[in-house]
């Protein structure tokens, strides 16, 4: 007699994975049997449908977060912000700017003053931003890079210019050339203040491509800025870029900015502080994550229902095919090798379903932005076709998302997405595998009788 | 005599329907020489199939014991149990049983595979196997493509892929028209030789009881009908 090997998984495979998806059509007159394999063809295509909007919400989601995250970085906040006095002397403020840019870990650092105030042209006014940015700026990659004109320069040389962001422009209905009125508060005796109004030539029109940013954006020269705007509303700093924001030695790079500022006296000094970009827009970067998470539970909750929808096939399969798992366990199966017969197979499933899914998913997520234009050209054909007059749609309208959706292609999640499909398979195949478990070969004999 | 491959002592095996207790085997004793073919004759409802069923261990006893090959039924649990159908028997159904999704050889090949044996070696053996029933050509053929007949050849060469010392037959014939029966029946008889094996067959038919080296009656316990020795 042969010696009986240690248990194997290769003939549980086989025979799991003919038992639930057939041998290649062999016979086509027998109806039944595929009606049988249908089903679990039906449960791959369950999964993998499942699972295809799961990547399109993971890869749209993370690739609008992190253009926007990266357009707020570079546009606006800076990797790190250090707030300055609003009276720090010019010398000194250049000096402390140096020193940093100086740092290792640190690729720029430009002064800025932020303040509100009034916009006004001929058509309209509305409320607008003021940034005063320093000429050094225009050395900062990160910002030429996001930063695009509609028309004129991207920086005001003289004092009485100001650039415009895209769709602070448009509500004043200026173009480059133009004028435009700011106005803003200035102090005046006992605690007053009194209305202080600037005459600004539009030198340039922006857009950092989100409409939440450059909505506002009313962008002069730093030494306008302090001049217009009033020290008790206004703020002034430092915006850091340095070369690896995402990183974890970010903090290490801020903790070396802060032994900075002591070694040149400023340690404890009012009006010195210093945050992340993390820190600065909390509440927004929260929001975003938060939305996703919501997106990415409502689509897990599709690929459970189509694993329990592969459960259900399994379970359907064992109930009715009772006599050819007795016929097993007759030449010596065991009930533990028929449970893994079925857990085999439904992992198998669940892992077809998986590759199939995460391959559409990722081929439509590659390519999300070609798509939604060719639906929108065919929505806007045919719309046009029965309604000459009706307005062209626009799926993703650019006034509130990124005109262009940056996709990455992240292993991580194409890892983790196929993990938990095939384990929830898995898991979801246990039911029916415990139940052809407890089958018993004496069931051949009920048969016979 | 040589030493039993089969001994049963005080077999009691009673099913209960409601209220009512059948007693099928009642303080039954049995006993079988190797390499034998043994006919176990009986009317319907005699308890023939079960007494096979409890042999193959496909089915539980009451009290009593059953030594097949050394092994004692009555103290094994569900896996060791497994592991006697796997080594020990090899069994061929009235109904022949088949997986209708995996061809001949295939059906063959699989409870060798299931067993440990390498695929190359089991579909080798299989390969053999049909051979021996005379179905070589058939071994990619499945089950809804072959006749009766060679249905149940097909399932005399899966019961001894794993080379197992008894087959059991229960009514083997008992769907097949009388020329598929003959051949059958001469494959059984030349089994024992041709697989070392020892069979015990359960039937009706008259002409497949003659090839049988003992027969044993059932009818309330086990007798002993005839005994052409050896």
């Amino acid at each position: 007699m042969h010696q009986i090997k240690a248990r194997n998984l290769k003939p549980l495979f086989f025979l799991g994975l003919r038992f639930l998806f057939g041998k290649p059509v062999q016979n086509p007159k027998a109806p039944v049997h595929r009606v049988r394999h249908s089903a679990f063809w039906g449960a791959v295509l369950g999964i993998s449908v499942s699972i295809v909007p799961l990547y399109i919400v993971l890869f749209v989601s993370n690739g609008m977060i992190q253009g926007i995250t990266d357009r707020y970085l570079e546009t606006k906040t800076g990797h790190l912000q250090l707030a300055l006095p609003f009276t720090l002397t010019g010398e000194t403020r250049e000096k402390l700017q140096r020193d940093i840019a100086g740092l290792g870990g640190v690729a720029s650092a430009s002064f800025e003053v932020d303040g509100i105030g009034l916009a006004a042209s001929s058509r309209g006014s509305t409320s607008a931003q003021v940034r005063g940015l320093d000429q050094s700026i225009m050395a900062d990659e990160g910002f030429k890079k996001f930063i695009q004109t509609d028309g004129g320069t991207i920086y005001p040389e003289k004092q009485n210019e100001a650039v415009l962001g895209r769709y602070l422009a448009r509500a004043l209905g200026v173009g480059v050339g133009d004028t435009v009125t700011l106005i803003t508060l200035r102090d005046a005796h006992e605690g007053q203040m009194l209305p202080r109004l600037s005459i600004f030539r539009v030198a340039g029109i922006v857009s950092s491509g989100y409409r939440e940013l450059d909505a506002n954006w009313f962008i002069v020269r730093s030494e306008a800025a302090l001049r217009l705007l009033n020290p008790s509303t206004a703020y002034a700093f430092i915006g850091i870029k340095t070369v690896d924001p995402y990183g974890a030695g970010l903090n290490a790079l801020a903790s070396g900015i802060t032994d900075q500022l002591s070694q040149s006296g400023f340690s404890g000094v009012q009006g010195f502080s210093l945050r992340t970009w993390r820190d600065i827009e909390r509440s927004l970067f929260a929001s975003f994550s938060s939305t996703k998470s919501v997106l990415i539970l409502i689509m897990a909750i599709a690929i459970i229902v189509a694993a329990v929808n592969l459960a259900s096939a399994l379970t359907t399969y064992v109930i009715e095919h009772r006599t050819e798992i007795a016929i097993l366990r007759s030449f010596g199966v065991s009930s533990q090798q028929t449970a893994s017969i079925f857990l085999l197979g439904g992992a198998a499933t669940g892992t077809l379903g998986c590759i199939a899914g995460s391959a559409v998913g990722i081929f439509i997520s590659f390519y999300i932005n070609q798509i939604l234009s060719g639906i929108q050209a065919a929505i806007n054909f045919v719309s046009r076709l029965l309604a000459p007059a009706s307005h062209p749609v626009t799926l993703l309208n650019p006034d509130y998302y990124l005109e262009r959706i940056p996709i990455s292609i992240n292993w991580d999640y194409i890892i983790i997405v196929v993990g938990v499909g095939i384990a929830v398979s898995a898991l979801v195949s246990l039911v029916p595998a415990v139940k052809s478990s407890r089958i018993a070969p004496a069931e051949l004999i009920r048969h016979g009788q | 005599m040589n030493e039993p491959i089969i001994e049963c002592r005080d077999l009691i095996k009673t099913f209960s329907s409601g209220a009512e207790v059948l007693h099928i085997l009642d303080h039954a004793d049995f006993s079988l020489e190797k390499g034998k073919i043994c006919t176990i004759l009986g009317p319907s409802g005699s308890g023939k199939s079960t007494f096979l069923a409890i042999l193959g261990s496909l089915e539980r006893f009451d009290s009593g014991s059953v030594r097949v090959d050394g092994y004692e039924l009555q103290t094994l649990q569900e896996k060791s149990l497994s592991v006697f159908r796997r080594k020990v028997v090899g069994f061929v159904f009235q109904f022949h049983f088949l997986l209708g999704d995996f061809s001949a050889l295939e059906n063959v090949a699989l409870p060798g595979y299931m067993a440990g044996l390498p695929r190359a070696d089991a579909w080798k053996r299989a390969t053999q196997l049909l051979d021996l029933v005379g179905l070589r050509n058939r071994a990619h053929h499945y089950p809804s493509q072959l006749s009766g007949g060679e249905r149940q050849r097909v399932a005399i060469a899966r019961a001894l892929i794993n080379e197992p010392p008894i087959v059991l037959a229960d009514e083997p014939t008992g769907n097949l028209d009388a020329a598929s029966s003959e051949e059958l029946r001469s494959l059984l008889q030349r089994l024992p030789e041709a697989a070392k094996t020892t069979l015990v067959l359960v039937t009706h038919d008259s002409e497949l009881a003659t090839i049988g080296d003992t027969s044993f009656l059932l009818k309330g316990g086990i007798s002993n009908a005839s005994d052409k020795g050896s």
